[in-house]
C-alpha cells in the first residue's frame, strides 16, 4: 500500500523525503545552477572516493571568479 | 574561471606495505626511500589552505598507505590544526583512507579523539579481498583487516568500506553484501577495477569491462532493495536515486564537478585530483616552487576546468544526462588523455540509471523517468 507520499518501500519513502527536504535549501551556485546544501551531510564523510564533499557551499565561495 | 577548493587530498606517502596489482600507483616497483611528505611542506600546505577558506578545510589523508608516517606524523597535523583553530577559528574535518592493517589501540584511540572519518579498503570475503590485496609476500592481508576494523569499531567509530569490483567480485554480490552487514558496516560503495597499462589504450588483464561493472551493480542494487533499509548506504546508489529524483547529488562523480579535490602529492607536486595523479601533464606544479594560489590560479588549472566542463556529445542525447553529469572524468581521459572522449563507464551508467529507474517507477506514484534535456540533431553529433 502506498505511504502519503506516494512511495511503496521504506528506501523510496526515505529518498523522497530527502529530496524534498533538500530541495529546501537549494542555492544558485556559480554556473548559475541549483544546488542542495549538502553541507551537513557528515553521513558521507567517511569515503575518501573523491565524492561527497559535506562542506560544498558555491555561494561561499563564488566571490573568487572574479579574482 | 577559477574556484576556491577547500577540500583536499594529501598524499602523505607513496609508500604501501600491500602489493597489490591493481593499484594505481603499483607500477612494480619496490617502496621508495624517504617518500613521506615534509610535515615542514605540509603546515605551509595547510596554512595557505586556510587562507583560501578561514572558515572550514576538509583533508582526506591517502597514500600509498597514510599510517605508514606514522602516528606522530598525524598527530603533528593535528597539533598544527588546533593551532590554527585557537588563533582563527578554522574548522577542520579531517577523513583517511586506510587498508587497516597498521591500525592498533592507539591509532584506533587517535582516529576517535579527533574524529576522523575513516575508510577502510576492503574487497569483500577473505577469498575476494586476498586475491588482491596482499603483502609484498603475497600473503593475504584479509585477517588483519578485519581484526583492526573491529578494533576501530570498538572505539565507536563508524566506519564506511570502498571495495574494488575485480574478476574476482563478479557473481559474489550476495556474499559481499552479506559480509559487509554482517561485520557489521552499513556504509559502503563500489569501485570499478579499471587500468590500464602506461604509454598504452588497453585495459590491463585484471579490470573489469562496463558490461561487468553494469551487471556487479545491478545484481547489488537488486539485493539493496531487497534491505529496503535506508540506513545501510551505498554511495553509488544514494547518489544515482538523488539525481534520478531531480536533485543535484553531492558526489563529484554525479554532479559534473570535477578538480574540487586538489591533491597534494608526497613530492609537494598539485594536481586537480588523486584520480589524475599519474598524468605529469595535469600537474598545477609544485609547493616547494610556488604558491598554493598562484598553482590553483595558473593556467594548468583553468585548462583542466574548463575541459572538464564540456559536455560529451553522447551526453546531450542521453536519457540521464542531468542525473549522471558524465561520470567520473577519469574515465574518460585514461586511454588517449582526452577529457572529451567517450567515458569508459558510459555503457554501464546507462544500463544501471536505466534499472534504478525502473525501481523507482514501479515504488514510487507517479514517477517519470529523466527524459532526453533537449533536442538534438543526431546528424550534428560527431563522436571524437
Amino acid at each position: 500500500m502506498n505511504n502519503v507520499l506516494g512511495t511503496k518501500t521504506r528506501l523510496t519513502e526515505y529518498f523522497v523525503q530527502l529530496v524534498q527536504e533538500k530541495k529546501q535549501s537549494v542555492k544558485q551556485n556559480w554556473y548559475g545552477e541549483d544546488w542542495p546544501d549538502w553541507d551537513n551531510d557528515w553521513d558521507n564523510s567517511w569515503d575518501n572516493s573523491h565524492g561527497d564533499n559535506p562542506w560544498e557551499d558555491w555561494n561561499e565561495w563564488s566571490d573568487w571568479n572574479n579574482s | 574561471m577559477f574556484t576556491k577548493s577547500g577540500s583536499y587530498i594529501i598524499k602523505v606517502t607513496g609508500n604501501c606495505n600491500l602489493y597489490c596489482p591493481y593499484c594505481y600507483h603499483f607500477s612494480g616497483k619496490k617502496r621508495v626511500p624517504k617518500s613521506t611528505l615534509s610535515i615542514d611542506l605540509l603546515e605551509s600546505f595547510i596554512e595557505q589552505a586556510v587562507e583560501l577558506t578561514p572558515d572550514k578545510v576538509w583533508f582526506i589523508w591517502h597514500g600509498g598507505e597514510p599510517l605508514l608516517a606514522g602516528i606522530d606524523y598525524f598527530k603533528r597535523i593535528v597539533a598544527i590544526e588546533e593551532r590554527i583553530t585557537a588563533k582563527r577559528g578554522t574548522k577542520f574535518r579531517n577523513s583517511i583512507q586506510t587498508n587497516a592493517t597498521l591500525v592498533n589501540h592507539q591509532w584506533a584511540d587517535f582516529f576517535q579523539a579527533h574524529d576522523f572519518g575513516v575508510g577502510v579498503s576492503l574487497d569483500g570475503t577473505k577469498e575476494i579481498h586476498d586475491r588482491n590485496r596482499v603483502y609484498f609476500s603475497q600473503k593475504g592481508s584479509f585477517d588483519q583487516t578485519i581484526k583492526n576494523i573491529h578494533l576501530l569499531q570498538d572505539t565507536g567509530l563508524r566506519i564506511g568500506i570502498l571495495a574494488v569490483v575485480t574478476k574476482s567480485s563478479l557473481g559474489k554480490e550476495r556474499e559481499i553484501l552479506d559480509y559487509f552487514l554482517q561485520i557489521p558496516v552499513r556504509s559502503f560503495n563500489f569501485l570499478p577495477c579499471v587500468e590500464i597499462a602506461e604509454n598504452d589504450c588497453e585495459a590491463l588483464p585484471f579490470s573489469i569491462t562496463d558490461n561487468d561493472y553494469a551487471e556487479f551493480m545491478i545484481n547489488m542494487f537488486d539485493l539493496w532493495t531487497e534491505l529496503d533499509d535506508p540506513s545501510v548506504r551505498v554511495r553509488y546508489f544514494n547518489s544515482a536515486i538523488i539525481g534520478l529524483l531531480g536533485l543535484t547529488p553531492p558526489s563529484c562523480t554525479f554532479n559534473g564537478t570535477c578538480g574540487n579535490y586538489v591533491t597534494l602529492n608526497n613530492d609537494g607536486g598539485v594536481f586537480p585530483c588523486d584520480n589524475f595523479i599519474n598524468y605529469k601533464e595535469l600537474k598545477f606544479g609544485n609547493l616547494q616552487e610556488s604558491s598554493l594560489d598562484t598553482l590553483l590560479k595558473g593556467d594548468v588549472r583553468h585548462d583542466f576546468y574548463e575541459a572538464s566542463k564540456v559536455q560529451r556529445a553522447e551526453c546531450e542525447i542521453c536519457d540521464f544526462q542531468t542525473a549522471c553529469h558524465g561520470a567520473c572524468r577519469k574515465y574518460s581521459y585514461i586511454f588517449r588523455k582526452k577529457l572529451s572522449d567517450p567515458n569508459f563507464l558510459c555503457g554501464s551508467r546507462k544500463v544501471i540509471f536505466s534499472h534504478i529507474a525502473g525501481y523507482l517507477e514501479e515504488n514510487i506514484a507517479g514517477y517519470k523517468r529523466p527524459s532526453v534535456p533537449k533536442a538534438v540533431n543526431l546528424a550534428d553529433i560527431k563522436i571524437n
